[in-house]
């Protein structure tokens, strides 16, 4: 071995020094202390509010199990209208967009429509069941396309659930009056017969309301 | 410190205190965790995906589509994913309930997935012939639909196969320096069928305790008659 | 050269240091050679296959068509296998042989029961390579970050704990009895890995519910970066800082405070903020990002105080530079952690690549530097005589350094500017991938670089371990060969 040997008895060579560590204490460690006990004051008040007492069935945003509770919907009215949002997201949102502000040229809006905020919902109860194609103007614009009918996809209730949503929904500035399964079934009834799509013609023919 | 033991036992400590924390308390929390169950229809979620669409699961799983794809819509708070259209409410862990493999994903480079089957089927019960073929060609060649996507193509999930007495109805058209010799078809694997399958049920669009889809402002009362402050006939409100 | 206080040419001149080393140590040094050199190759050859499996990725993220038709390459699969390789394969290897290394110098014993650690890198590293080809060919798991399947996390975790048990028995029999702070985190690192290894293992045994695996995956993840990877970073620093600028560690108290609040603090979080998930969860996770500042504040007093005034400047060797940029890498990562669960921020980070850029700071940043520091520190102590060409492994550091800078910059960049894009209320995906494309283009430029760099480091430590061969065998060998008569062999007499 190259190099004068060092008889320090614990292997500490010319090159190789292992390190050392300094006891005691630094201003630093108070502060740092301080901090600490700061936030834990902090993260403490946090999962206070927050943590909702751990409880496995609320989940942000919401804070506390009775909020979360008061949310269900308590009335027919309320269950209704839950049902007729879930209902629009599934088969009109596609098209009509989840704002409901349609596509400028191609799909017609719902918010804010004048065919939607006619005081009667039969001309927009024959549209759900069969459909609407050809020119149609709707707020001035003109519109030109396909829409499908759903009278083999929903119910009765349905069709008055989504129509009462449509109709209702202020954040779209709708504030009509709703709509009724059994109109719809007497709708139904009187156009059984019917495949085809309607026509915007047609359809302005036909009575808005009883 | 010359105290190993005591290093020990303090270590010990710290982890069986995050462990009952983080995965105990969960275990129990959960233990009983029953679908919601509707008032009005009496219908269950989560239902059990069918066995065609669970072997998609594992299919999905296997494909590592979830390093790209996430199944979960998030809350107002901290994302815009419901204005969005991605789905009608969060995603809670209700909504994995049956699942033998979670994977809500943690990055998007590709859409959503978590109402993937919702947007897909606008409404229809049934997985028609055309609906699982839109899916499937996506699946063989993202590109054709989305030029822009990042999405890998999956090639290894169809095969070519002679055509039986009557051209299969999920046959698609060969692409990418595949030649169909006459009398052959493209066709799915039964992996990208149940893949097909798994996609096309992923629904959550239900309201639930945890994440209820809150009612709208309330309407006037459900009549068809004109309304007290009702509005004149055939009013064109302003766009 | 008894004189304490070192002088300024010899002090600058001890990365070359073992051929002085006294013959005490060089004895500690021979004991672990054998099991710490082939853990560190083996650590170093997985290291390689995974940045080429990350470069492989990032670059069909920017270019799909790219080697499209091979199921085996899909880019769902290669980033399995990219984690996977990157924290079983080079990270936990690796810090095991820098455990076995560093004990041995802080407890002045020579190593006990090698054998063991033979049979931990064997069963290890065939088990993981099982695993490796099962996720390859569609048998991953499904949870991020624990992906292996179960029929390679078994035999893994039964050689872990193998090998820890050697480790363990060489703490108990250590001569010096004082334990100095790198031995409190590699004992933490040891066990806790042992701990959440087997319990995650057994965990995903015993239950079919998809949504308990779930949350064990959360968990487990949390654990392996910072109770396992972070900690070995840590006991690095703390050999390395103190020992390259010979000033004592600075001090006790406060190595205390962040090892104890590391250890109370970091294993609840890792929720992430929008997970599907109890709003208590969640909260857990963020409560836990903000406290984790405290013992990071700790370990900058300390790098800081620790670092000497001048005498013996840290940044004249490779080492002490990569020290230097690991550190600052954890810094950062643990920052960026924490302002992703500021809920006003979490908008914009959730859900993109964000998350992965913070992996990549700690994983690679400041356990890969820093395990990178300690290779560089001790392969040549291990070897004998120094490193071959000082300069490749100064080049080496420093490629490195900016590749993961690099990486780092990417992946945090794309995840806050998809992040941006997403925020507002209709964000088209297609513009994501225009938005996020020249980042992950950074990303296959900075992981080939890294790829590069890990080459070379593997390189010159085989190198280093052909010339150690060469030195202590070859001349018994060549004696073996010679045959009986010649005037080179034994002569008769």
């Amino acid at each position: 071995m190259k190099g004068p040997s060092t008889n320090q008895p614990t292997g500490q060579g010319n090159g190789d020094v292992e390190p050392r560590l300094e006891a005691g204490s630094s201003p630093h460690v108070f502060w740092l202390m301080s901090l600490f006990g700061i936030l834990v004051v902090w993260g403490d008040s946090y999962l206070i509010n927050r943590a909702a007492d751990f409880h496995p069935q609320v989940y942000t945003p919401y804070t506390s199990y009775a909020e979360v509770d008061n949310l269900r919907p308590k009335s027919a009215d309320d269950m209704l209208a839950v049902k007729g949002r879930m209902l629009y997201g599934t088969f009109c949102q596609p098209c009509h967009q989840p704002n409901a502000a349609g596509v400028p040229g191609q799909f017609p809006p719902l918010a804010g429509s004048d065919w939607v905020s006619t005081p009667g919902a039969n001309r927009l109860i024959r549209i759900v069941l069969n459909g609407l194609a050809g020119p149609v103007t709707v707020n001035g614009l003109p519109y030109n396309n396909a829409m499908p009918g759903f009278k083999d996809s929903v119910s009765d209730e349905d069709v008055a659930a989504v129509l009462s949503f449509v109709r209702g929904n202020k954040e779209w500035g709708n504030s009509l009056p709703g709509v009724k399964p059994e109109e719809v079934k007497a709708i139904r009834a009187m156009v059984a017969d019917r495949a085809d799509q309607w026509t915007s013609d047609e359809l302005l023919k036909v009575p808005d309301s009883n | 410190m010359k105290h190993g033991p005591f290093i020990v036992v303090g270590l010990l400590l710290a982890a069986a205190s995050s462990w009952s924390a983080i995965v105990l308390g969960p275990v129990i929390q959960w233990n009983d965790l029953q679908p919601f169950k509707d008032d009005t229809t009496g219908a269950l979620y989560p239902a059990r995906r069918p066995g065609l669409a669970e072997q998609g699961l594992e299919v999905f799983r296997a494909q590592g589509c979830f390093h790209c794809h996430s199944q979960n819509v998030r809350s107002a708070g901290v994302s815009s994913d419901m204005k969005q259209g991605l789905g009608a409410r969060r995603t809670v862990a209700l909504d994995f309930l049956y699942d033998s493999v979670v994977m809500p994903g943690e990055v998007r480079l590709g859409p959503d997935l978590a109402n993937f089957g919702a947007r897909a089927r606008k409404g229809q019960g049934v997985d028609t012939n055309a609906l699982v073929s839109s899916v499937l060609a996506r699946l063989y060649n993202p590109q054709s639909k989305s030029p822009d996507s990042m999405m890998p193509r999956y090639p290894w999930l169809f095969e070519v196969r002679p055509k039986g007495q009557v051209a299969d109805p999920l046959a698609l058209k060969a692409e990418h320096g595949v030649t169909l010799g006459a009398g052959e078809e493209l066709v799915p694997k039964p992996e990208a069928v149940a893949l097909a399958h798994y996609l096309l049920s992923l629904d959550s669009n239900v309201s639930i305790f945890e994440a209820p889809i809150p009612a709208p402002p309330k309407a006037k009362a459900n009549t068809n008659e004109m309304a007290a402050a009702g509005g004149a006939t055939n009013v064109t409100t302003k766009p | 050269m008894t004189d304490s206080s070192p002088e300024r040419g010899e002090c600058c001149d001890r990365s070359q240091g073992s051929s002085e080393l006294s013959p005490t140590t060089e004895t500690l040094d021979l004991s672990c050679r054998w099991t710490v050199l082939p853990l560190v190759v083996s650590a170093l050859l997985w290291l390689v296959f995974g940045s080429l499996t990350l470069a492989l990725g990032q670059i069909k993220l920017v270019a799909p068509g790219f080697m499209a038709g091979y199921e085996l390459l899909s880019y769902g699969r290669l980033e399995g296998v990219t984690s996977s390789v990157l924290v079983f394969g080079f990270g936990i290897p690796a810090l095991v042989a820098s455990a076995v290394w560093l004990q041995c110098r802080l407890g002045q014993r020579a190593l006990e029961s090698a054998l063991g650690l033979h049979i931990f890198g064997i069963v290890w590293n065939l088990a993981l390579l099982a695993g490796v080809v099962g996720i390859i060919t569609g048998d991953g798991t499904g949870l991020v970050g624990f992906e292996l399947p179960r029929y390679a996390t078994a035999p893994m975790a039964c050689a872990y704990v193998v090998g820890a048990a050697v480790i363990l028995l060489n703490v108990r029999l250590r001569l010096v009895r004082e334990m100095y702070p790198t031995q409190w985190f590699l004992l933490l690192s040891v066990l806790w890995f042992g701990w959440s290894f087997t319990g995650a293992v057994f965990a995903q045994s015993l239950t079919t519910s998809g949504l308990l695996q779930y949350i064990v995956g959360l968990w487990f993840r949390q654990q392996y970066l910072w109770l396992t990877l972070v900690p070995g970073y840590l006991a690095v620093t703390m050999y390395l800082v103190p020992k390259l600028s010979r000033v004592p560690l600075q001090n006790r108290s406060m190595a205390l405070i962040v090892f104890w609040t590391l250890v109370f603090l970091a294993p609840f979080g890792g929720i992430p903020g929008a997970a599907p998930l109890p709003a208590w969860l969640v909260g857990l996770g963020v409560v836990t990002h903000v406290l984790l500042l405290i013992p990071v504040l700790g370990l900058f007093f300390i790098f800081r105080n620790s670092r000497g005034s001048g005498d013996c400047p840290m940044r004249n060797t490779s080492e002490g530079r990569l020290i230097s940029v690991a550190s600052f890498f954890f810094v950062s990562a643990a920052v960026l952690s924490w302002l992703g669960n500021v809920t006003a921020l979490t908008k914009m980070v959730d859900s993109t690549s964000f998350s992965k850029g913070v992996t990549a700071l700690l994983l690679l940043g400041a356990f890969g530097l820093g395990v990178g520091a300690l290779i560089h520190h001790m392969i040549p102590r291990l070897t004998g005589g120094g490193w071959a060409n000082a300069d490749v492994i100064r080049v080496q550091g420093l490629v490195s350094s900016v590749a993961v800078l690099g990486l780092a910059v990417a992946f945090v960049g794309a995840g806050i500017s998809q992040g941006l894009k997403t925020s507002g209320s209709s964000g088209a995906v297609f513009d994501l991938v225009r938005v996020s494309r020249p980042f992950f283009a950074l990303a296959v430029l900075s992981s080939l670089a890294y790829l590069g760099a890990q080459l070379l480091l593997l390189g010159a430590v085989v190198f280093q371990l052909f010339r150690s061969v060469n030195a202590c065998c070859m001349p018994m060998i060549s004696l073996w060969l010679t045959p009986i008569g010649s005037k080179k062999g034994v002569v008769r007499s």
